[in-house]
């Protein structure tokens, strides 16, 4: 953790909402991108990840040493589960509320790159999308932190609060299955990566 | 073949791990092993490797707004937790339920039927199953009494009878045996009755008591005793105190429901 941070953190626990501010300002891109991924739509992300903040913002006084981010991606996850259980509790269908574009909008800024090159790309970041959600939440949050965010193990496990165990597991069932998902659909992969009846 | 098959699961468990250098030498080693004698293996790696870069791929989110705190929000109340309302409710209601299913359950199993409405109904069958109870009784019983304790059993049995005849409008009786006074005129026991006139059998150490012969104990008179005052009740219209208490459960479970289907109403509405 960097010196400004722990500083920050300092001042924030004694009530100073401008340095507190500040690592949101730091953390808000990492904290809204996992809820826009593990919750598929912006909306609901934009509203977890403020509350997550909020949350927080109440909680820093009690946060002792270790990892920020860390610390701060677990009350994120909070934030998405209950987002997941009030969903399970009112099921609706978010790729059908018109947010659909807006999502994949906002996951491919513009670039110079070539229009069928940013067509392929964006095709792949709506099926990476599609089989993040079909992962059960717990291997989703894993593999977006890990494989997504850049996690090392050992924070994925702090921001999970799992065991290192149990987060290998999760990140490795959670690939295979993103892997069968992406396979089942064909295109995206090179031919050579696709499955095929050979032995060993 | 079995063993391999195992082994090759096992290791390519680890091909997530190894992509990310998180196997330990001895592990590496035994996988590299592997890989290079199973092809399937190889062509999995590889595709979890073009899996794993194509997730890092993925572009940052662009954030729709900001989301630094304004002192209004942080000073904002904390929001009730997600699920609390429904949850509190949905507890409470199923702890007032398992309670109240626990008390009616225990009541009702201990009672064994020893008043209200439908004992009311069962009363007469009552009376007669004490009355086989009792056969039973003086049956595995030992079979010595004194001339006087006859008499007074004869007594009770008149007593016994005349209660019996007073129900016999409700409860078909089968025709009375020759020479039989109360205990012919029960139900037919798989247990033979004493008959009344039986033979005085002297007590093996003559020191105590006997229970009676002739199928009867002083305990018909409970039961038959027991019996009238909840057919009594129920035919009063009056109430006991069972009743009551399970009038009273009813009207907390009501009380819970009620309580738990206004929580969830209120937790929808935030």
């Amino acid at each position: 953790m960097q010196t400004d941070e722990v500083a920050l953190i300092e001042r924030s626990q004694g009530g100073d909402l401008d340095a507190f501010n500040s690592l949101v300002l730091a953390y808000q891109g990492q904290v809204y991108g996992l809820c826009l991924r593990m919750l598929g739509a912006p909306q609901p992300a934009e509203d977890a990840a403020q509350e997550a903040f909020v949350a927080a913002y109440r909680a820093v006084s009690r946060f002792r040493r270790g990892n920020f981010r860390a610390w701060l991606m677990r009350i994120a996850a909070n934030a998405c589960y209950d987002e997941l259980r009030r969903r399970r509790s009112r099921p609706q269908t978010l790729l059908d509320d018109g947010s659909d574009d807006e999502h994949t909008a906002a996951e491919l800024p513009a670039s110079d790159e070539p229009l069928e090159q940013r067509a392929e790309r964006m095709e792949l970041a709506g099926r990476l999308r599609e089989g993040l959600a079909s992962l059960p939440p717990d291997q989703r949050l894993a593999v977006i932190l890990r494989d997504v965010q850049g996690f090392a193990y050992e924070e994925v496990a702090e921001a999970t609060g799992a065991s290192l165990g149990t987060v290998k597991s999760r990140i490795s069932r959670g690939r295979a299955a993103l892997r069968d998902f992406l396979l089942a659909r064909g295109e995206l992969l090179p031919s050579r990566f696709r499955p095929s009846s050979e032995g060993n | 073949m079995m063993f391999w098959f195992n082994r090759h699961r096992r290791l390519r468990d680890q091909l997530s791990a190894y992509i990310d250098g998180e196997l330990d030498a001895s592990a590496v080693e035994r996988l590299e092993r592997h890989l290079a004698a199973c092809g399937r293996c190889r062509q999995e790696m590889e595709q979890l490797r073009a899996t794993v870069a194509a997730l890092q791929g993925l572009p940052a989110v662009d954030l729709p707004r900001s989301f630094t705190l304004s002192p209004e929000r942080a000073a904002l109340r904390p929001p009730m937790p997600v699920t609390s309302p429904l949850a509190f409710g949905a507890r409470i209601a199923a702890a007032g339920v398992a309670a109240t299913l626990a008390v009616v359950l225990v009541v009702d199993l201990g009672d064994f039927g020893g008043n209200g409405v439908t004992e009311e109904a069962t009363a007469p069958q009552m009376m007669r199953s004490n009355a086989d109870e009792n056969e039973l009784g003086a049956a595995s019983g030992a079979a010595a009494t004194t001339a006087g304790e006859e008499a007074e059993i004869a007594a009770d049995d008149e007593a016994e009878t005349l209660m019996r005849d007073a129900e016999t409008d409700q409860v078909e009786e089968p025709p009375p045996a020759e020479g039989g006074l109360a205990p012919t005129r029960t139900l037919p026991s798989p247990i033979p009755t004493v008959p009344p006139d039986a033979t005085v059998v002297p007590l093996p150490r003559g020191e105590e008591p006997a229970p009676f012969p002739g199928g009867l104990t002083p305990e018909p008179e409970a039961g038959i005793i027991e019996a009238l005052p909840a057919a009594q009740a129920g035919g009063d219209g009056g109430i006991d105190a069972l009743t009551v208490v399970e009038i009273g459960l009813a009207a907390a479970l009501a009380v819970l429901v009620a309580g738990s289907l206004f929580l969830t109403f209120v937790g929808r509405r935030r």
